[in-house]
């Protein structure tokens, strides 16, 4: 009989607390309300002891999760308060948000360390002048909306995980309460269109991405790196096909994920809930790595940016880092085009001289 | 002290502009010099102006292939833009307190969500292929871009916004909404209104020489 | 400033009207124009983009007649007009434009792209940056009447073989005929054929018609070169001539760009409309068929097309005319993919054809009608343009493509009934 006592205790409470959150929105003093709620904070630092805890404690009964009964129908209405909430609290404060961060810092610190030590690799026999066209307008235009979503996703994602640690001790907190508000709703906005982007990735990029003969050499010299072996590749390298699926599977991950967290009361449990928040979490984290990465390789080999920039790509820069896909497209290129006909006469002079180019990454 | 000046006078400042630019670049348009075609019509213009009007809506069948991503972009973009205006409901309770007195039913929260979510889809496709398409690429000018982005601007924050609890970001979206406001008469944004009197001058002259256009 | 990039500037500025002003107030450079110019579509090259092609007046507008533009330059922040902003505009509007209109029909604000590029000729040509050819075509028509010199010899001697084979009368300088004739320089020469069809048809359809000796040649170099002052005295030739033999109507030849003259331009070059009427050749022979004054027997049984040239079709509006003829003598007639109103152009239009330097962009951009033609796979071409018809078969040529150009003029007037009987009387 006692926990129903609670329950009218709570119940007036939460209306109370949700007109108070009602005119909260309503007014624009917000800076008032907020000064309140700073000397509520404050007026219990002080050492008052504040008569709800009790209550709250006995609410709580410790660790165990017990349910009552109520007149609201829902998954959840019978538990008063649910102690994995504190739980994933603690997860995410103690392990997910300083392992993250050392992570990601670690993974910048790794890409700045190549960027100062390994030499850029210029184009071999320097750029021909002449080029091939390589990406389409629409691959272009996938991919580069792939990395304004993927951009500001992290940019909201990353101030949401790290931001009450970073903003407010530089900021304040009047800063970072509208800066998360704001990182939630575009967050919560703009993911979907994470899903649409990913779609037109597998229409676009699709069937360039199939396993094909020398890709597993490709990784086990990785990319010729170190040997001086000129290797064969098609469209794609191998790991240009590894970052295209990383790519695919975690954006897919963090869609489902998203999406479950998006509706989370379509969500039974909040075991599911939260694991859907780790891996979230988790995959985002990947995939910002990935594309320090990726932005890493671009800038190292000279010539690749021009894939994206322009959609086409230097003679020579194709010649030595997909020999195979550059033959394939001199080949069924129209014979009557006279710059085709040219371009495999360069090629047949050019052969000798190519064993003796440095293959590196083809 | 910055909240006062862009709620009062900024505010109004960026409408003067606006209603000021746009009265003054249509006006320009009725205004000046209008030639008379002293040839014998075949057939009459206004219906052909009329028609013109509409007709350009859709593309034309041949050309469509060619232009996909324009068309589908261009209307997802333009049908988002026009919903998230004027069916959101803070949009609505806004123009009926500080100009119309009267509103009129807003789109759901998800369906306003829904509206935002194809206005940056077909922004961001639409702007992309203007830096990518060597087309685009070439004839854009820095106007283009700014246009382009100006509306991203002000899409963002009125959807970073959307808590609605936070003045500050209440007044940045009003801040940028001023911006936009401000620079659309010096740019190509007019053609939200321009186009009519573009597409009714060539539906006259087809119209005059019996042409379907 | 130079004289000529004044000049330039000069009556660049006196194009600018209303349309100019909600045109490029419009246009928000979404490139799709590109699409439809067969110049884009067959090099690639971005600059022919039809849009682009206006830079020049769209320039100007920008500086002196925009909002922005005379704000900026009251703060002194305008770049200068230079006279590259002119020069460098001639090969793209003179050898990779021929004003076939297909942008103005695709433009999603309506913007009449064509319309604004002869506006950007009235500039270049003022300031000179035409080429040679056409000033040349434009000064050999003030001379001596038609832009391949004196033709009228030429022009007697077939009409002399005509009146021997088929014992009919071409009528010369008749007052108050119904129709008066022109004829284009190109037919003379190239096609003259064409003026023995028309005089078989009309003895035929017993039209009372003339030829003026004065004024004859139809085709307008000024309008080409994108001269104003040229374009009216050519047109002032021919109205002066069928006001002095006071005809009811003046007849426009098949040739795209003279009936764009004659019949759309020559009033408002003019400053006057005319006392009487215009109809293109077509037009009149649809007349004649429809009131049964031409009765036409046997059929083509070749798989035939037909080619629209932009200035009859598209922007002179006589589409379905040349449909209906067609088919009363073609009993296999296959429509390209895209016709009528939105064909494609041969590429020869709108003076490139007269343009010498222009020649091997000309056979490029041919492309796009091969491929149009590669699709529906005709064995005979059936068009209503000499200028068409030339650049065509040099196409053809130039693909070795084994194809028949026809006139459809020619064509009816093989299928009148009661040929024989004519010749004999």
């Amino acid at each position: 009989m006692t926990k129903l006592k609670h329950f009218w205790f709570l119940g007036i409470m939460l209306m109370l607390l949700s007109f108070n959150i009602n005119s909260l929105s309503a007014a624009e003093n917000v800076q008032d309300s907020n000064a309140n709620l700073v000397n509520a904070v404050s007026a219990q630092q002080d050492g008052v002891k504040s008569p709800g805890s009790d209550l709250w404690r006995n609410v709580r009964q410790r660790n165990a999760t017990i349910s009552g009964r109520t007149q609201v129908k829902g998954a959840k209405s019978g538990t008063l308060i649910d102690t994995k909430g504190n739980e994933w609290r603690k997860v995410r404060r103690e392990m997910l948000v300083p392992y993250g961060g050392y992570f990601l810092l670690g993974a910048l610190g790794v890409i700045a360390l190549l960027f100062i030590f390994i030499k850029r690799q210029r184009i071999p026999n320097g750029k021909s002048g002449k080029t091939v066209t390589r990406m389409s307008s629409m691959q272009m235009i996938t991919h580069w909306f792939l990395v304004v979503i993927v951009g500001f996703m992290s940019i909201t994602g990353l101030l949401l995980l790290f931001g009450r640690f970073v903003i407010i001790p530089i900021m304040g907190l009047e800063a970072f309460s509208p800066i998360a508000s704001a990182s939630k709703e575009g967050h919560n906005l703009m993911g979907p269109l994470l899903i649409i982007s990913l779609l037109m990735m597998l229409f676009y990029y699709l069937r360039h991405n199939f396993p094909a003969k020398g890709d597993l050499k490709w990784l086990f010299t990785l990319g010729g790196i170190f040997s001086k072996k000129h290797l064969e590749v098609g469209y794609f390298n191998a790991g240009e096909k590894i970052l295209f699926w990383a790519t695919i599977i975690l954006c897919t991950l963090l869609s489902i994920s998203g999406l479950l967290l998006l509706f989370p009361y379509y969500e039974p449990t909040i075991e599911r809930t939260q694991l859907a928040l780790l891996i979230h979490a988790i995959a985002a984290l990947a995939i910002i790595a990935m594309v320090f990465g990726h932005i890493w390789m671009v800038y190292t080999v000279e010539g690749t940016f021009d894939a994206m920039n322009t959609g086409e790509v230097d003679e020579n820069w194709a010649k030595s880092h997909h020999s195979r896909w550059y033959k394939e497209k001199t080949n069924t290129a129209e014979v009557e085009d006279t710059d085709a006909i040219s371009t495999s006469e360069n090629d047949a002079g050019g052969k000798p001289s190519s064993k003796n180019e440095e293959g590196a990454y083809s | 002290m910055i909240a006062n000046f862009i709620d009062g006078p900024l505010w109004y400042f960026s409408l003067f502009v606006f209603f000021a630019g746009v009265m003054l670049r249509l006006g320009s348009i009725i205004f000046s010099k209008h030639k008379v075609d002293l040839s014998v019509a075949r057939g009459p213009e206004a219906p052909g102006a009329f028609r013109t009007i509409f007709s350009r809506f859709l593309p034309d069948k041949g050309m469509y292939p060619h232009i996909k991503l324009q068309v589908i972009a261009g209307y997802i973009f333009h049908l988002g833009l026009f919903a998230v205006i004027f069916f959101a409901a803070p949009h609505i309770k806004f123009f009926d307190e500080h100009f119309l007195g009267f509103s009129w039913t807003a789109l759901p929260h998800w369906g306003f969500i829904f509206a935002a979510q194809l206005a940056f889809l077909g922004l961001i496709l639409l702007w992309l292929q203007r830096v990518i398409n060597p087309v685009s690429r070439l004839i854009s000018k820095t106007g283009d871009h700014i246009s382009s982005i100006l509306t991203f601007i002000v899409l963002l924050t009125g959807c970073l916004a959307l808590l609605e609890s936070f003045s500050s970001l209440r007044l940045l979206h009003r801040f940028s909404v001023e911006l936009f406001l401000i620079y659309f008469p010096f740019s190509s944004l007019m053609h939200a209104f321009t186009f009519i009197p573009s597409r009714a001058f060539t539906g006259a002259w087809f119209g005059r020489r019996g042409i379907k256009s | 400033m130079s004289e000529r990039l004044e000049k330039g500037l000069t009556a660049l500025r006196g194009q600018m009207d209303s349309k100019v002003e909600s045109f490029f107030s419009s246009c928000v450079n979404c490139g799709i124009c590109a699409e439809s110019c067969l110049f884009y579509t067959e090099t690639k090259d971005p600059r022919y983009t039809p849009i682009y092609k206006t830079e020049p007046l769209r320039k100007l507008w920008k500086q002196e007649y925009s909002f922005w533009g005379k704000f900026s330059s009251k703060l002194g922040f305008t770049k200068t007009f230079k006279e590259s902003d002119l020069a460098d505009w001639e090969e793209l509007v003179y050898d990779g434009c021929s004003m076939c209109g297909r942008c103005s029909m695709v433009c999603p604000m309506g913007i009449d792209i064509a319309d604004i590029i002869a506006r950007v000729k009235q500039g270049l040509s003022a300031a000179g940056y035409t080429p040679q050819d056409l000033v040349g075509a434009a000064n050999r028509t003030l001379e001596f009447g038609s832009p391949m010199g004196n033709i009228l010899p030429a022009l007697k001697a077939h009409i002399k073989h005509i009146e021997a084979d088929t014992g009919l009368t071409v009528p010369f300088d008749i007052e108050g005929a119904d129709y008066m004739v022109t004829i284009s320089a190109n037919e003379v020469v190239t096609f003259p054929e064409y003026i023995g069809a028309i005089t078989r048809i009309f003895a035929h359809a017993n039209v009372s018609w003339t030829i003026s000796s004065e004024a004859f040649e139809a085709t307008n170099s000024g309008l080409q070169m994108g001269n104003n002052t040229i374009a009216t005295e050519l047109v002032g030739r021919i109205v002066a001539a069928a006001e002095k033999l006071k005809v009811k109507n003046v007849v426009s030849p098949e040739c795209g760009h003279a009936y764009a003259a004659i019949r759309w331009n020559g009033p408002n070059y003019l400053g006057k409309k005319y006392t009487f009427g215009v109809v293109h050749i077509l037009e009149l022979l649809d007349e004649l068929y429809r009131s049964g004054r031409i009765k036409t027997s046997g059929m083509e049984t070749s798989r035939m097309t037909f080619h629209d040239p932009c200035q009859i079709v598209r922007r002179g509006g006589v589409a379905a005319q040349p449909r209906e003829l067609l088919a009363s003598v073609a009993s296999d007639v296959t429509e390209m993919s895209d016709h009528g109103r939105m064909n494609w152009c041969c590429g020869g239009g709108g003076g490139v054809s007269a343009n010498e330097r222009a020649e091997e962009l000309r056979i490029q951009v041919f492309n796009r009608k091969k491929s149009q033609l590669d699709e529906i796979k005709v064995e005979t071409m059936v068009t209503a343009c000499s200028n068409c018809r030339t650049v065509l078969e040099d196409g053809l040529d130039a693909n070795d493509m084994d194809m028949e150009v026809l006139g459809l003029t020619e064509l009816i007037a093989d299928h009148l009934v009661e040929n024989e009987a004519l010749v004999g009387s």
